[in-house]
């Protein structure tokens, strides 16, 4: 039921979305050729700005479209602006610093941004020739819990949507507090609206506080929330959420109706990804009380049921993620144990298991070409209460096409009753000698097919078939990978003999240090670096301690650990090269030699023979022992560990590289796709059996985003019982397979 | 449909998520025809995880025209094992020179060879 409080929001959002996009994708002027490659010509003053235009594939995600357009404003280029060179650049620095004030809000773990300028439709034979400007986005975030659960966090969605939605919302969803009114209709509870109110509560526990309330002329529904959220590292407890929550509901079941009040308090946490293919468990607990009233006092007593009671309960939850590249499976079980009120006499427990997959497999296109992934969403979930007292009728199970969930949270979700989409919200026990209390027992079992026919690309035409700007994109994904690959390096356990062998080195600095410090004067700094006055003795001595300096705090016995990630730089770097000292691009201890060699020879004349002696002992140890040091090294970066370390850096680079690939090769800003669904459920009792839900709509995806509406048939309909319902519902594809 | 000016901007969190490495490298094309090629080498730390990140150093080092071909091919195909093991050792260099150990000369000189050591 909570599912259903932001449906025709996000669907609002969703339209406007789309109706923006259509605006956006209009048919531009005709397009004009850039001839020249050498673009200073188009930088030569003569040339003036038609229009500026700032592209992103991703702004949805990160609530900056709004704020990019307002950017535009403030950009050096603006139409009928002369063009140069040196003003796109200031631009492009303009976007970068208002990426990185949003990204401070992030707090994002690692990410890879692309941002290119560029010209084209260049007039360039008008009597005033004219160009258009733009600049493109590419960033990512990734956040691993979020990328390898079944579900996503659907506030991550809401956000962006209500900030492109409307400029009125954009102030609001900017903030601390965001407010945003809903509207939703179904058989069961009508036509009903309402509104909520979410306040940021950064540097708090809670990180959030939200207040909503809607009702209809059926029923009604409030809640009051505080959540929050950790993410304190690895291990047992990669990602924690907590939340206490208040909800009042007064809603119908065909003909009765259930009134609840409840507090839950409640908490769940989840592993790192764990194994090569990357499996996340979860588990939590919530402890819940309240009240519950019901119509049906005589059917209630009929099934060992409490028609109006209180209500308390622990629940303890577990469940596991996985997702592969193209199958994305869940799979839960909810454990209550519950009772009728304030007593510690266990009246039930129930049961609940849930497993949900989510295929997709893409259709190969052209670069640019609007994406087409073919999605097969199953649902199995099951259910049993066992009532040892009495059983508030509250917690019994209720089927049709809305089903309350077992938890309350967005990135975890476990149905607790039937899922059938052609029979109305809490209707599936029509057939019940006992009237409409729900059951005691269920399953149901749901697929739903989609092929998109008709879309646009998130990542637009041009930019897909840019290959500069691709090629930029592939370089920082290597260059992330190689990172997280000499993250690894310091695990090798072979690099510790090697590192045991650097300690006479670090002897010999700690004594080459010391000679060093009886020099007389300080290191100045250059005023300019392009202006160094210095003398040759001060340059070179001043390299020459900085050198020292660094190599020792590498060397320190609390740096070591780090070391490995570090030898390629401090032994080897380029030094098989013959001009290395000129190029700059000599290993640490080869500089700091040839820094020696020439400081030597320097200090003698000036009267520091001592220090000249030591530095020649120094550098012509160093000599002795740097091959044998860089041989170990290369012993090491040969052996089967660096190939570990490579595989385990590519392994990593896995849980990042899918958010890139999804933005480039699977999503499109929007898609429409026929969609067939078929439901098979039973509640337990109910004398009309197994029933059944056919039927088919159509789905409209917003980038990850899917709103699919269609109509399930009721293929055994009983007496009082409907054709079948529409069905209406909003969920996430997984963007990061 | 040229291409004006670009960069790339890799940030990645040690894994004890206490400090941030960003590495930006950017290529701004001139009036007078010559190409010019920046890397920025930023540093942020924090002492708790629940804490908000601090600016520790932010270096700012031209690429030698010498250079610009390791530059651009560092671009497209990213950072080589050498450049990764420099990159890392900049970022000590950076932090030494924030805390005042070492001079911003050499400082940047260990960012600028982060684009040098290019193998090819």
């Amino acid at each position: 039921m909570r599912q259903t409080k932001p449906r025709l929001n996000r669907f609002l959002t969703s339209a406007v979305s789309v109706s923006v996009l259509l605006f956006a994708i209009a048919p531009a002027a005709a397009a004009q050729v850039c001839t020249r490659k050498d673009v200073s010509f188009y930088s030569n003053g003569n040339f003036r700005v038609r229009r500026v235009r700032i592209e992103s594939p991703i702004d949805f995600m990160h609530a900056i479209s709004s704020h990019l357009n307002t950017l535009k404003s403030k950009l050096p280029l603006q139409p009928s602006t002369v063009f140069t060179l040196e003003k796109s650049s200031e631009g492009r620095v303009i976007i970068e610093k208002a990426l990185d004030e949003l990204e401070e809000e992030d707090d994002p773990r690692s990410r890879v941004r692309v941002v290119l300028a560029g010209i084209d439709n260049c007039d360039e034979n008008a009597a005033q020739p004219q160009l258009d400007v733009y600049y493109r986005v590419f960033t990512s975030n990734y956040n691993s819990y979020l990328s390898h659960t079944f579900e996503i966090k659907t506030d991550e969605l809401q956000r962006p949507a209500t900030s492109a939605a409307t400029t009125t919302v954009e102030t609001q969803t900017r903030g601390f507090l965001r407010v945003q009114p809903f509207v939703n209709y179904n058989r069961t509870r009508q036509l009903f609206g309402g509104t909520s109110a979410r306040l940021r509560m950064p540097g708090a526990i809670f990180d959030a506080a939200e207040v909503s309330a809607g009702g209809s002329s059926a029923g009604n529904e409030q809640a009051l929330e505080l959540s929050g959220s950790r993410s304190p590292g690895s291990g047992p407890i990669k990602q924690l959420e907590y939340r206490v929550r208040y909800r009042h509901s007064d809603l119908p079941t065909g003909g009765n109706r259930v009134r609840e009040g409840l507090i839950q308090a409640q908490f769940f946490a989840a592993t790192s990804p764990l194994g090569p293919a990357g499996l996340l468990l979860r588990y939590g607990a919530s402890l819940e009380g309240g009240n519950q009233q019901t119509d049906l006092a005589t059917a209630a007593g009929g099934d060992s049921s409490q028609a109006d009671s209180g209500y308390g309960g622990l629940k303890t939850y577990l469940g596991a993620t996985l997702r592969t590249k193209s199958v994305s499976i869940a799979a839960s079980y909810g454990l209550q144990l519950g009772t009728r009120g304030a007593t510690t006499d266990l009246d039930f427990v129930k049961h609940v298991a849930d497993v949900g997959f989510n295929a997709r497999w893409l259709v190969k296109g052209k670069p640019g070409a609007f994406h087409k992934a073919v999605t097969l969403e199953g649902q199995l979930t099951g259910g049993a209460i066992k009532t040892l007292g009495t059983l508030p009728v509250s917690q019994r199970f209720f089927g049709g096409n809305g089903v309350r969930d077992f938890i309350e949270s967005d990135t975890w979700r476990i149905r607790s009753g039937p899922y059938i989409r052609s029979l109305p919200e809490n209707s599936l026990n029509s057939g019940s000698a006992l009237g409409e209390i729900g059951g005691t027992g269920f399953y149901s079992a749901n697929l739903t097919l989609a092929v998109p026919l008709w879309g646009y690309p998130l990542v637009p035409p041009e930019m897909a078939k840019d290959q500069k700007f691709m090629d930029a994109v592939e370089g920082q994904k290597e260059s992330a990978r190689k990172q997280l690959v000499f993250r690894h390096l310091n695990e090798i356990q072979a690099f510790r003999g090697l590192i045991a062998d650097l300690k006479p080195v670090a002897d010999e600095l700690r004594e080459l240090d010391n000679s060093l410090a009886t020099l007389p004067g300080e290191c100045a700094e250059p005023p300019d670096e392009e202006e160094d006055n210095r003398s040759e003795l001060e340059k070179t001595r001043c390299t020459v301690k900085d050198l020292v300096f660094i190599l020792r705090d590498q060397l320190k016995d609390e740096n070591k650990e780090d070391l490995p990630s570090r030898l390629d730089a401090t032994l080897k770097a380029r030094d098989d090269s013959p001009t290395c000292i000129d190029d700059d691009t000599c290993s640490a201890l080869k500089r700091l030699r040839v820094g020696l060699e020439t400081l030597a020879p320097l200090l003698r004349p000036a009267g520091f023979t001592q220090v000249a002696d030591t530095a020649d002992r120094v550098k012509t140890s160093l000599a002795a022992r740097q091959p044998t040091l860089v041989a170990a090294y290369n012993v090491i970066e040969a052996s089967p560990e660096k190939q570990e370390a490579e595989r385990l850096g590519t392994q990593d680079m896995k849980q990042l590289e899918p958010v890139l690939n999804s933005f480039i090769n699977e999503l499109n800003w929007f898609a429409v796709s026929p969609v067939a669904v078929f439901d098979v459920a039973r509640l337990w009792p109910d004398k009309n059996g197994t029933r059944f839900g056919v039927g088919g709509g159509v789905r409209i995806s917003v980038v990850n985003l899917n709103v699919t509406i269609g109509y399930a048939f009721n293929p055994s309909r009983k007496m009082g019982e409907g054709r079948g319902a529409m069905f209406f519902s909003l969920d996430v594809t997984d963007l990061f397979r | 449909m040229p291409g004006t000016s670009f960069s790339v901007d890799l940030l990645v969190v040690t894994p004890n998520q206490l400090r941030k490495i960003n590495f930006k490298l950017s290529k701004d094309s001139k009036t007078d025809g010559s190409e010019e090629w920046t890397l920025e080498f930023g540093l942020n730390e924090r002492k708790k995880t629940t804490d908000q990140f601090a600016d520790v150093v932010k270096l700012t080092v031209k690429i030698k025209p010498a250079h610009n071909d390791k530059a651009e091919s560092t671009a497209k195909k990213g950072l080589d094992d050498a450049q990764t093991s420099a990159a890392i050792a900049a970022g000590d260099s950076a932090k030494l020179f924030s805390e005042g150990k070492i001079s911003k000369t050499t400082a940047q000189a260990d960012a600028r060879r982060v684009i040098a050591v290019r193998g090819s």
